[in-house]
Parts: C-alpha cells; structure tokens; sequence
C-alpha cells in the first residue's frame, strides 16, 4: 500500500463508516482495511460516534422474535464446536468465557438440599439434572406468543395477575418448599396463560437466577427464567398442561435442565 | 476450553435433540424491575454463547439490543416493514455468523447498529428512484425538523450527543445526518447540497472526529 493509496482512502473514512460510499469505493476500503490496522481503528472509531449519533430505542413489535426464532438454524448433528475459532479471542475475558453464562459443572450441589416431601417432582429434576435430555422445544414457541400477546394485551404485569386472580375459572397453586413453607402462588388461566405470584423466595446472589419449569409429557421444561429476586411473573404453556411446576436455583442465564432439586414446587391437577 | 463434558451447557451434546426452550426476550423475569437475571453476562460472553448455539443467549440479545436496531432500521428506511426485515436479518446474521463480531473493535451495541446501517441503506438504495426522490423532494434537506431526541435508550446519554451534534459546525453536522440517517452516499449529499464532492467526505470525516471530541470530553461514551 503506497502512501497515495492511503490517503486516498484514509479521506473516505468518515463516509465508509457511515455507509454513504460507492460499491466500488467500498471494495477497495475494504481491500485496504484487511492490511492498515490504523484506518480500521478509525472506521471502528467512527462507527461507534455513528452509534452512538442513531442509538435511540423503539418498542419491539411482540410478532417480531418469533419470526426471528423461527428461522434459527439448528447446527448440524455433529457440530459442538465453538463458531468463533476463525477469529481471535472475541471475548477477551480470561479462561472459558461461556462459563459465567452456563456453568455446568461446579453449580450448586443437590446434595445441599433435602429432596424434602414433594418426592415425585424432585425426583424427576434431579434425575433430569443428570440425564441429557431431548427438550420439547415444540410448543414452546407458540407458549412465548402467548405470553407476548399476553403483555401487549394487558399492559401491565399487575394488572393481569389482578384480573387473573379474579378470574374464577383460574387456577391456584401454592408453591411449597421442601418443609412446606408457601413460597409462591401460581395462578394458572384455562388457556394456559399463567402467573406466579405472592413470591416469597429469598433474593439470590446476582450471579444466580430462579428458573421455572412444568413437567409436560413427563419431562422438565423451562417456563421462564424469574431473576434473583422474582416479584411477579407472566408465563405460558400453551395446551401443554404440566402436571407439575417446579423452581430451581441456577445460574444467572439459566440452564437447559435444572440442575438442582426444586427450591419450591407443587403438583398441578389437571 | 479445556475439553470434556461439563465446560458448559453451550457445548451442546450432539443427540441433544431440538434446541432448548427459546426463552423468549418478551417473557420478562422481572418486568416491573428490570432486573434481568443475565444483565451481569457481557455482550462478548452472549455472542460466545450464540456461537455455540443458545437460543436464549440471542433472545438476551435481542432483548438488549433490538429495540435500538429496529429504531435505527426505521429511521433510515422510513418503514416499519423494511425496519423490521433488517431487524430480523441482523439478528439471523449475529446467529449465522457471529464471529463477524469481534469485541476488540467496539461494542455490540456499535455492531449492530453498523449492521442495521448498512442493512437499511440497502434497502433505501433498491427502491425505486423515483418515489425515492419524491420523498426527498418532499422532507427537503436534512437536518430540517431532526429529532434525535425521540423514544431514547438512555435519556441522559441521548440529550448529551444530541448537543454535541448541535454544537458541531452545520456543515459538518448536516452532510453527517443527510448520510445517516437518510441513507445518502456523500456524493449524493454532495449534489443535493452543492458542493463539491471531496469538501462533503472531508466534512464527513472531520465531523465524526470533532464529535468523538466532543463526547469523550462531556463524558459520553459510544453505546
């Protein structure tokens, strides 16, 4: 790359960043940012002024992620391997950088908590917990439409577990720990919209989340992740009614299969 | 990654069947609060976690970010449809190819929106000539009317580059938003505002630095 070269596309810079440049001028920048680490440093600098110039919020559309989760791929059967081993360190954080997002191995043991009474739903997670599990992601998509129309319907959390609760074809369930202590109300709708309220869970460490599952088909599946310090929760399983509901203390990202024995839980009759 | 079986649920096993659960970004664990159970997980350790195929990990994402990339996407193409494509390609792209992104070069949030930029000017691009120029003809020159300010992701961040902006010369500022915000290329801006070619990408350029200037010294940092 001569010195002509260079600044000749060095002055274009500013309008690359901002996409305001010819196809043709845009391949050639291109073909100079592969070999000047000093004009890519100033496109990267431009762009986050850009950003920062077109960085306001709108409201996303509830129809929108389905449409999006609808076309993710799945990887191929024997595909594990990490996607990012073409480029270095994307995320320069020391060690396995996955980790804090879904620890595994290392997460709270089972054997800190008593299986306690509700032997039957206990079982089955823990069992889960250690068993690879082939999810029933069917169903679970059309539940997350539900709980999207469910807020857009509603307008406010409070106001639809007001209504829920009031609803008298509703459903309630009291959510007992293993010693019998009410830690949460589930109000559950003959549609399969549902809410957990009255939550008496102790806040967690930040770095752990609550997470629901309902036995559907005999398997645990996740309802919906409730935070460290859950208030009030809308959640859906569409037709699919669970025979049981259950919450378990995870790590904050929450996990494919508990991999503790419920904090609460309560059998659903159907 | 040191190999073996528990390094972490991303690496998922290979009969593991269909994709976990998608927990969905609008199933909030706390909506009155805000206060998301993976708000503590960086924007890099999320990608590395779509890199790995988890679903919830882009559904985090788009939780954080999607909302500024679809506002972006409309702004520049004027259609809640087309912005709503470019949402959904810029998050099928982040899935497909996440190692495009690359946290040594800025953020996430400065990625995506590079990523709904270019999308959307595409797209502006493709439509027809004509009713492009009608609409152009119609909204004047830019700069006229702009309102940054509108539906913000953080008030505070929004009012403090808005003033920046303003504070910037005018003939830096409006080639910049005629760019941006309206999908021109500089030689178009160049047309529309009549001045030579060379003059508007030295204005572009130096308008971009003077407002890095600008927000480094108020305290601002890019998204």
């Amino acid at each position: 790359m001569t010195n002509d070269q260079h600044s000749d596309v060095e002055v274009l810079l500013g309008a690359y960043a901002l996409d305001a440049v010819d196809p043709d001028e845009a391949e050639r920048i291109e073909a100079h940012l592969a070999d000047c680490p000093r004009c890519r440093a100033e496109v990267d600098r431009h762009r986050e002024v850009a950003a920062a110039i077109g960085n306001s919020v709108e409201p996303l559309p509830p129809h929108l992620w389905d449409r999006i989760a609808g076309q993710l791929e799945r990887p191929p059967v024997n595909d594990t391997v990490p996607r990012l081993g073409g480029r270095a360190d994307p995320a320069p954080a020391a060690g396995d950088p996955v980790a804090p997002v879904v620890p595994l191995a290392g997460s709270r043991s089972a054997t800190t908590r008593s299986l306690g009474r509700r032997g039957v739903v206990a079982t089955v997670l823990a069992v889960a917990a250690v068993v690879v599990i082939a999810f029933l992601a069917v169903g679970l998509v059309h539940a997350n439409n539900q709980v999207n129309r469910l807020h857009s319907a509603s307008g406010s959390l409070s106001a639809a577990v007001s209504s829920a609760l009031a609803d008298p074809s509703s459903q309630r369930v009291v959510m007992d720990s293993p010693t019998g202590q009410a830690l949460a109300t589930a109000v559950i709708l003959p549609d399969g919209h549902a809410f957990l309220t009255d939550i008496r869970m102790p806040a967690l460490p930040g770095d752990r989340t609550y997470q629901l599952w309902g036995m559907i088909g005999g398997q645990p599946i996740s309802l919906s992740l409730l935070g460290h310090h859950p208030t009030a929760v809308a959640f859906s399983f569409g037709s699919a009614h669970p025979s049981a509901l259950a919450v378990t203390d995870e790590p904050a990202g929450g996990v494919v299969a508990p991999t503790s024995v419920p904090v609460a839980s309560a059998v659903v009759s159907a | 990654m040191t190999g073996g079986e528990h390094d972490g649920l991303g690496d998922r096993p290979p009969d593991a069947g269909p994709v976990s659960p998608i927990l969905h970004p609008s199933a909030p664990p706390a909506p009155n609060t805000g206060d998301m159970p993976i708000a503590e997980v960086s924007d890099a350790q999320l990608v590395v976690a779509i890199a790995r195929y988890r679903e919830d990990a882009l559904a985090e994402c788009y939780r954080r970010h999607g909302g500024a990339v679809l506002a972006l996407a409309r702004r520049v193409t004027g259609d809640g449809g087309d912005a709503e494509d470019v949402v959904q390609e810029v998050f099928l792209r982040l899935w497909r190819q996440p190692d495009r992104f690359d946290a040594a070069r800025g953020s996430l949030r400065s990625f995506l929106l590079a990523q709904s930029h270019g999308r959307a000017v595409d797209l502006v691009r493709s439509r027809v000539a004509r009713q492009r120029r009608e609409e152009r003809d119609a909204r004047g020159t830019a700069g006229a009317g702009y309102d940054i300010e509108r539906e913000v992701w953080d008030a505070v961040v929004a009012e403090k580059v808005t003033e920046a902006m303003s504070r910037l010369p005018d003939e830096e500022r409006t080639p910049i938003e005629m760019a941006y915000f309206q999908g021109h290329t500089y030689r178009e801006v160049a047309d529309l505002l009549a001045q030579p070619e060379g003059t508007i990408k030295s204005r572009i350029r130096s308008g971009l630095k003077r407002m890095r200037n600008a927000m480094t010294e108020i305290g601002v940092k890019a998204p």
